[in-house]
C-alpha cells in the first residue's frame, strides 16, 4: 500500500512539472493540430464519405508518436542526471522502482490526456454518420497502449544519457525499428530474400501488427500482452541502467 | 573493486537478456491461450449462432476458397 502511495506522489509531482513548463501546452497543441491536419487534409476525411475514424485518424498515430512520445519521455531521466537531482531523488525514502513507475505513469497519463482531447473527432464522426463506436473505443485503447510502449522505450534511452537530444534521437530510431518491422515494403523484402517464417517472426515484434487488431475493433489478449511486455521490459531495463550508474 | 563493478554490469546485462528471453517465451506460450473480445457493434469478427449451427451439420470435409489481389500488397495475417 505504501509503495503505491510513493508512486502516486512521484506521479503527481511529475504531472505537475509538465504543466508548470511550456512542454505540456506545446505538446498538446502540436499533437491536436497534427491530428486535425492529417485527418482532414491529408487523409481527406470529409471526401472519403466513410463514417469511420480508423483509416483517416488512427492510421497516423504510430507515426505521430514516433516523434512526439520520445519528446515527452526524453527529459524523464536525462534531465535528472544533467542537473544532478537524481542523487537527491534516489536518496528519498522510495525505491528506484517506485520512482521509475511513478515517472512513467505521469507521462503516460499526460499522453492519455492529449489523446482524450481528440474527442471532437469522435463527436464529428458521430454527428456526420453512424460509426461503430466499439471500434473507436478499442482503437483508442490500442493507441494509448502503443504510446505507453514508445514512452517506456524513451525511458530507457533517457536513462542512458545526460543529453536529452541524444535520448530523443536514439528513442526515435528504436521506435522506428518497431514500426518498420511491420511495414509492408520491409516485410515484402524479408519474404523475398528470407523466408515467410522469418517475416512472421519479425512482424511479431512490430507495433503496427499489434495495433492493427485494435483498429479492427477486436481486443486480443496477444496484442495487449505484447504492449504490456514492451512496457515491462523497458522499465526493467531502465532500472538496470540506473542501478549500474549507482553501483560503485 | 574493479572486479565487483564488472560483476555488477555483467549481472545486469545478463539479467536484461534473460528477461527478454523470458518475455518472448511468455508471449509465445500465451499466444496459444489467446482470448479475444469482439467489440464491433455488429460482431463482425465473431461467427454467428446460425453459422455455427450450419458448420456443425457438415459431416464431410468441405473445401473453402480464398481470393486476394496481389496488387494490394497487403500482407495476409493468419486471422482466426
Amino acid at each position: 500500500m505504501n509503495a503505491w502511495r510513493n508512486i502516486w506522489t512521484i506521479t503527481k509531482r511529475e504531472l505537475g512539472a509538465y504543466f508548470t513548463s511550456p512542454i505540456a501546452y506545446v505538446f498538446i497543441v502540436i499533437f491536436l493540430l497534427l491530428c486535425g491536419f492529417f485527418t482532414f487534409f491529408v487523409a481527406r476525411f470529409l471526401d472519403a464519405g466513410e463514417a469511420s475514424l480508423v483509416r483517416p485518424f488512427f492510421d497516423w498515430h504510430p507515426w505521430f508518436y514516433l516523434f512526439l512520445v520520445p519528446a515527452v519521455g526524453m527529459r524523464l531521466w536525462a534531465e535528472e542526471r544533467r542537473v544532478g537531482t537524481i542523487e537527491l531523488l534516489l536518496t528519498m525514502p522510495i525505491t528506484a522502482w517506485q520512482a521509475i513507475v511513478g515517472k512513467f505513469l505521469a507521462s503516460w497519463l499526460f499522453l492519455a490526456l492529449a489523446l482524450v482531447l481528440t474527442f471532437p473527432m469522435v463527436i464529428t464522426v458521430n454527428y456526420l454518420g453512424h460509426p461503430d463506436n466499439g471500434v473507436i473505443m478499442t482503437a483508442y485503447i490500442g493507441s494509448w497502449l502503443m504510446a505507453g510502449a514508445y514512452l517506456a522505450i524513451s525511458c530507457v534511452t533517457s536513462a542512458l544519457t545526460r543529453s536529452q537530444v541524444v535520448s530523443f534521437i536514439i528513442a526515435v530510431m528504436v521506435c522506428l525499428f518497431f514500426i518498420l518491422a511491420g511495414y509492408p515494403p520491409v516485410i515484402n523484402v524479408l519474404e523475398q530474400f528470407g523466408s515467410a517464417r522469418l517475416a512472421d517472426f519479425v512482424t511479431a515484434f512490430s507495433v503496427m501488427t499489434h495495433f492493427e487488431g485494435f483498429q479492427r475493433g477486436v481486443l486480443d489478449s496477444r496484442d495487449v500482452l505484447f504492449f504490456l511486455s514492451v512496457i515491462g521490459f523497458s522499465l526493467f531495463t531502465t532500472s538496470v541502467i540506473l542501478r549500474t550508474h549507482r553501483a560503485g | 573493486m574493479q572486479k565487483k563493478s564488472l560483476e555488477t554490469i555483467l549481472y545486469s546485462t545478463l539479467g536484461v537478456v534473460v528477461m527478454l528471453a523470458v518475455l518472448i517465451l511468455v508471449n509465445f506460450i500465451l499466444g496459444f491461450a489467446r482470448t479475444r473480445k469482439d467489440m464491433t457493434q455488429e460482431q463482425a469478427y465473431t461467427l454467428s449462432a446460425g453459422t455455427k449451427a450450419i458448420l456443425k451439420k457438415l459431416d464431410t470435409p468441405s473445401p473453402s476458397g480464398f481470393t486476394a489481389r496481389k496488387a494490394s500488397r497487403r500482407r495476409l495475417r493468419p486471422y482466426s
